[in-house]
């Protein structure tokens, strides 16, 4: 639906409405980054074009779509030092599967293997996930617990962002979403526990530092953006009933913006108390799912 | 040299070049240029799944495809592509066990059956169950539709015993 | 996994919808053609100051643009049984999504930027979202002045009004037995539920193409009833019913949704103001400002012996009806005439009322009543028997009706035996070999409705062409549910042919015989007994005119594949025919017609035809650190009476289950104030095959009590009705959660929870 600028009402166009553009279809990233500068920041990106139907659909009028589909070098995986770089460009279903990321972080190809249906995972990518903004979408949580960094490309220049930053800001202000970057991939344990979803999801970092782990929470849900909770975890944490005060004390630090008007915020953070206390004990003690 | 709008498909075996504005979806060259009437369309968001195609194999929302990403590809739909054994055989699948009841999200369902059946010969019941939650049907509860994708299975291997 | 009688033949419409070939009003495009767009209100209630379509007829490829002003000569509102809803906006919007203007063009692009072209000053006015706000002393009305209805004619018991309050149009009681018997009650229990929103989410859009050409309007519709819906069309446009022609293609799932006027009544105005056929289809997100299930409020009160004897009951019930009434007095009847469910009582009293908000307007949902009243009432016999330290299967089973039993004082007995349902249930399950065990439990519950239509009449033909093709002419719509195969499954075994010879003939209103809908699971018992006649007609004339034929009685002679047997001698009818009519040859025509007789003793016009009940069982597993619930095993039972083809049964009760349990856990219309926050597919979620518990089992019953052909009962809603309820009871038989509101989401069974010690 789209609510008209004169306020006069509602409507509601069907995919047959999509407004006229000019498409692109560039076969490289610097001829992609070029062609979104010389139209002149009213231009969009199209990878698997399953959300920018409906933002179409929803009144979003580009001049001109780039499709990203040609471009090879969005679909690469690398570990360069200790740094794991996901192209945007990948599908679901060919990121989650990829060797690479199977063998960097076992648990995030896990939970990423499992987001969408089957025939969405066929076409959706990473990128378009993300820059979606949709709170329901999940490949944000995963990413943002895992402090990743987005890097843009625009022309002459490239630039990251952290996953929070995306709310905020649209991308043609960046350029174009080229890869996925999560540092420190050797010191990283990772679990994404998706079992309440959609009330809510969880996804924990647990990043090795000497004696002590830092533990990087976040919460999902269908309507509300993620929101971030950091603690530190001793080695020596005491067993279960360590864990569960781990848990307990983490989760009451999330903020009152994971609420909304179907599920308590007071709901969630119990509820995420219970589930980080879990994935820790998986974490920390190899305790299957 | 091609026209800028000029797109070639072929469509269950059928080769076509059409002209089509970028803005033009797979979804509408198939019901509207090529009377393909079996590919529906519901939410029109690439959930519901009613419109699902073959695109080279794959399973894809056709509402959610615009016609240039299937330029120089094979697109597979429910009407008109009997010849196919594997389709074939979901059809007979589905026939028999009921699969279907109003029949909106059928042509869809077949589709995403086709694709699994192509890549899992004798799928359990948890990996059809994963795949048909790709697509909803409102009405039949689904049971008989797994039921149906298992049958479908099931004629298949019978039909290839004794080939070589 | 099912259990039942030998498979039934292959669908009739198997071959047509695995091969993409089925035609759906949907696919109909006729030349010319132009695209319908509507304006719908951003505001929840404002008054429409102005409004002003004509820049909008000046922009490209325009036929026509509508809008309060172009319903001149027109008897503008609709409605089931209050007149209140207009084709567009007059004085007010009602509702974020109500239709202000509408236009047609030769593309849909164009009708959308028509669309922007219309100019509308609005003036907001207070909005109430929910019946509080809308029953409180000085809400804000919808209506200035009260809408036009009618109320119908109600027998022993039953009383109703009109507007008796503040937005309340309507409200029924019905109440039997003495007053004084609740003194007698060892414990009385009061209760509250809420009862959730659903979506009816067909997957066909709601969708008309429309044409009024040389005086003749027709038009190709996705909807239930046909003939109901002509009636209107002829009133809202004050015009013939005979230069109405209403052809219905196959309908993709409607679930109640798709009665009387939907896009209908645009789609008609804008061929007639542009003299071009017009398409009018909705998009899925239209739909959710179109229709919806009504949500409720039930207070429960009800008196019982210590010994678990069900003595007297009290209902009040507050359906949201939303902005406009559509379907809402019927689902209010019923709702209220359903409170007794499967039990004896001595004293019901039974309120219904519909009260009006500024939301989506609610309509019939599979169900259509009992599935609000059931969730009450089969969560609180649990909560009784708990409080009474009773067995809640014992309890039941005790206050069970006989067979036979009159539901209430001048109604039909209950045609079904009520125990052996729930007996395969609980056989089913495996409930009598559990072992208890905590964070698992079993929940139990039946759901009845009196099933067939109040009054309802329907009409057929059957007629045979001289080489034994045989037609079925009859207004019962396929929405998916197989009455077409069943309807020609009774034509076939009456005439003994094979199914593959008898023919459905499409609906076209100017040919079919009357019916007065395709809902309240009525096609087999009511439409099933006139096809029976129809087709028994067509057998007497062809025995008749064979024992003249042959000089012999019509006693000595039988009827199978269309060939006369006599003794042991074979006499082909198509020989007979061409003896008698010449080459030309001829068809026999036969008629058929059904109605309840009027009782003036029944509570409601009528005794009610069938009893359609469904017996459903339910294992859960809860997790009690975050209240999620899983579902093991889902078992339904429904009773067919006969089953004219088993796969029609089971896909009726599997379908209505699925959407129950959908109901139970999950699925839910939800608002912030007046705005609705998941109309569309991703944010509104229905059920997945992933969903599914890990066993679902479905049961159909012979029970061989039903009133229709060969002893069947209609089937497609018994399924729904008491899967939310049965879901509530093993939750609360696992942890001792009691959740009242529905969906039972985790976050309500933790509070249950939470609250069990106090």
């Amino acid at each position: 639906m789209q609510l008209l600028a004169n306020g006069a009402g509602l409507v509601a166009p069907s995919q047959r409405s999509i407004p006229e553009f000019r498409l692109h279809q560039p076969t490289t990233l610097a001829e992609a980054v070029e062609i979104a500068a010389s139209e002149s920041g009213n231009a969009v990106f199209h990878a698997g074009g399953t959300d920018l139907i409906v933002q179409l659909r929803e009144g979003l009028i580009p001049d001109a779509v780039i499709a990203l589909s040609r471009i090879d070098e969005l679909r690469t995986v690398a570990r360069i030092d200790d740094v794991l770089q996901i192209g945007a460009g990948l599908t679901h279903d060919a990121g989650s599967a990829h060797p690479l990321v199977r063998r960097s972080v076992p648990g995030l190809a896990a939970g990423w293997s499992q987001i969408a249906t089957v025939r969405i995972r066929f076409t959706a990518t990473v990128g378009g996930n993300l820059l979606a903004r949709r709170a329901r979408y999940e490949m944000s949580i995963l990413l943002q617990s895992l402090d990743a960094r987005l890097r843009f490309h625009r022309q002459g220049a490239q630039s990251t962002a952290t996953v929070p930053e995306i709310w905020a800001r649209s991308e043609a202000s960046r350029g174009l979403l080229a890869a996925i970057e999560i540092p420190d991939v050797s010191a990283v344990k990772f679990d994404y526990d998706r079992s309440m979803r959609p009330v809510l999801t969880v996804a924990l970092t647990l990043r090795h530092n000497g004696r002590y782990s830092t533990g990087h929470a976040v919460i999902g849900s269908e309507y509300r953006v993620p929101q971030s909770v950091e603690f530190g975890v001793d080695h020596h944490y005491g067993g279960r009933l360590g864990l569960r005060a781990l848990a307990q004390q983490a989760a009451a630090r999330f903020p009152d913006d994971i609420g909304d008007p179907v599920t308590s915020a007071r709901y969630r953070r119990r509820v995420a108390a219970v589930l980080l206390e879990r994935q820790l004990a998986r974490l920390l003690e190899g305790k299957p799912q | 040299m091609k026209e800028p709008n000029e797109v070639s498909l072929r469509v269950n075996g059928t080769d076509h070049h059409l002209g089509v504005p970028a803005n033009t979806l797979l979804l509408d060259v198939l019901r509207d240029r090529l009377r393909h009437r079996g590919v529906k369309a519901s939410c029109q968001r690439g959930v519901c799944g009613a419109c699902t195609v073959l695109v080279d194999g794959t399973p894809t929302a056709s509402c959610s495809t615009f016609a240039f990403q299937v330029d120089g590809r094979s697109v597979e739909c429910v009407d008109g592509a009997a010849d196919d054994p594997v389709l074939a055989a979901a059809q007979q699948g589905f026939r028999e066990c009921a699969g279907f009841q109003c029949g909106f999200c059928t042509g869809g369902m077949l589709m995403l059956t086709t694709a699994l059946l192509r890549q899992a010969p004798d799928p359990g019941r948890e990996l059809i169950a994963q795949w048909i939650s790709s697509n909803i049907c409102r009405c039949t509860g689904y049971e008989m539709i797994l039921e149906s994708v298992a049958r479908a299975a099931e004629i298949l291997r019978e039909s290839q015993v004794g080939e070589p | 996994m099912t259990i039942t009688a030998e498979k039934g033949a292959q669908r009739k419409d198997a071959v047509t919808k695995t091969t993409g070939k089925a035609v759906y009003a949907f696919d109909i495009a006729l030349p010319g053609m132009l695209q319908a767009k509507v304006l719908r209100s951003p505001h929840a209630h404002a008054r429409v100051v102005s409004i002003d379509v004509r820049r909008a007829r000046d922009m490209p490829g325009v036929g026509a643009a509508l809008s309060r002003d172009d319903l001149a000569g027109l008897q503008p509102y609709y409605g089931f049984v209050i007149k209140d809803q207009p084709i567009v906006a007059v004085d007010r919007v009602r509702y974020i999504g109500d239709v202000v203007a509408a236009v047609a063009a030769d593309t849909e692009e164009h009708a959308l930027a028509a669309l922007e072209a219309i100019d509308v000053v609005y003036e907001p006015l207070a909005a109430v979202c929910d019946v509080d706000d809308a029953l409180l002393a000085g809400a804000v009305e919808l209506f200035e002045e009260q809408p036009f209805g009618v109320l119908p004619s109600y027998g022993l018991g039953v009383t109703a009004r009109l507007w008796p309050k503040r937005n309340v149009a309507y409200e029924f009681h019905y109440e039997t037995g003495d007053p004084q018997v609740w003194q007698e009650c060892d414990h009385v229990f009061e209760d509250s539920f809420v009862f959730s929103r659903m979506n009816h989410f067909h997957l066909e859009p709601f969708v008309t193409v429309a044409s009024w050409d040389d005086e003749q309007i027709e038009l190709w519709t996705s909807t239930q009833n046909p003939f109901p819906l002509r009636k209107e069309l002829a009133r809202v446009f004050q015009y013939p019913e005979n230069r109405i022609r209403v052809h219905v293609p196959f309908v993709g799932g409607s679930f109640g949704a798709k009665h009387n006027c939907k896009t209908e009544p645009i789609a008609i105005l804008l061929a007639k103001l542009s003299g071009r056929p017009v398409r009018y289809c909705l998009t899925t997100e239209e739909a959710f400002l179109t229709l919806t299930q009504h949500p409720a409020k039930i207070r429960m009160k009800t008196g019982v012996m210590s010994d678990g004897r069900l003595v007297a009951r009290e209902t009040r019930i507050l359906l949201e009806s939303g902005a406009y009434t559509d379907g809402s007095p019927l689902v209010a009847e019923k709702a209220g005439y359903r409170t007794p469910g499967p039990y004896r009582w001595q004293r019901i009293d039974a309120t219904c009322a519909c009260v009006m908000t500024n939301t989506t307007p609610s309509g019939p949902f599979r169900g259509f009543g009992a599935t609000q009243v059931t969730w009450a009432s089969e969560s609180q016999i649990d909560m009784i028997a708990h409080r009474l330290r009773l067995d809640p299967y014992e309890m039941r089973v005790q206050n069970f009706k006989r067979l036979h039993e009159p539901f209430v004082p001048g109604e039909s007995g209950i045609d079904s035996d009520l125990r052996a349902g729930l007996d395969a249930v609980v056989t089913a399950l495996g409930l009598r070999e559990r072992t208890k065990q905590r964070g698992r439990g079993f929940g139990l519950a039946v759901g009845l409705k009196d099933g067939g239509g109040i009054n309802k009449p329907a009409q057929a033909r059957v007629k045979v062409s001289t080489t034994g093709s045989v037609y079925l002419h009859c207004g019962a719509v396929e929405a998916g549910q197989g009455v077409t195969t069943s309807l020609c499954e009774v034509v076939a075994r009456t005439l003994a042919v094979p199914l593959e010879r008898v023919s459905y003939a499409p609906i076209n209103s100017d040919h079919t015989p009357f019916d007065q809908g395709t809902n309240a699971s009525s096609s087999i018992v009511v439409m099933g007994q006139a096809v029976l006649k129809a087709a028994e007609s067509v057998r007497r004339q062809v025995l008749d005119f064979a024992s003249e034929q042959l000089g012999c009685s019509v006693v000595e002679l039988e009827l199978a594949d269309w060939t006369i047997r006599r003794r042991d001698q074979e006499f082909p009818v198509a020989a007979m025919i061409a003896g008698e009519f010449g080459g030309t040859g001829f068809e026999f025509t036969g008629e058929g017609y059904t109605k309840a007789r009027l009782t003036p003793s029944a509570p409601l016009e009528a005794q009610c035809v069938f009893w359609e009940i469904g017996w459903v069982g339910a294992e859960v597993e809860v997790d009690e650190d975050t209240g999620k619930v899983t579902v093991a095993q889902l078992v339904v039972v429904g009773d067919a009476g006969h089953v004219l083809n088993e796969q029609n049964c089971r896909g009726q009760d599997e379908g209505a289950a699925a959407m129950g349990l959908a109901q139970s856990l999950f699925e839910e219309m939800r608002y912030d104030g007046c705005t609705l926050l998941n109309g569309e597919a991703l944010d509104y979620r229905v059920l997945l095959a992933e969903d599914l518990p890990r066993r679902f089992v479905s049961i159909t019953q012979q029970q061989g009590h039903g009133p229709g052909p060969f002893g069947a009962k209609g089937m497609g809603e018994g399924g729904m009705l008491a899967v939310a309820s049965a879901v509530a009871n093993a939750v609360f038989d696992a942890v001792g959660a009691r959740v009242t509101t529905l969906p039972i989401s985790p976050e309500r069974v933790l509070d249950a929870l939470d609250s069990r010690y106090w």
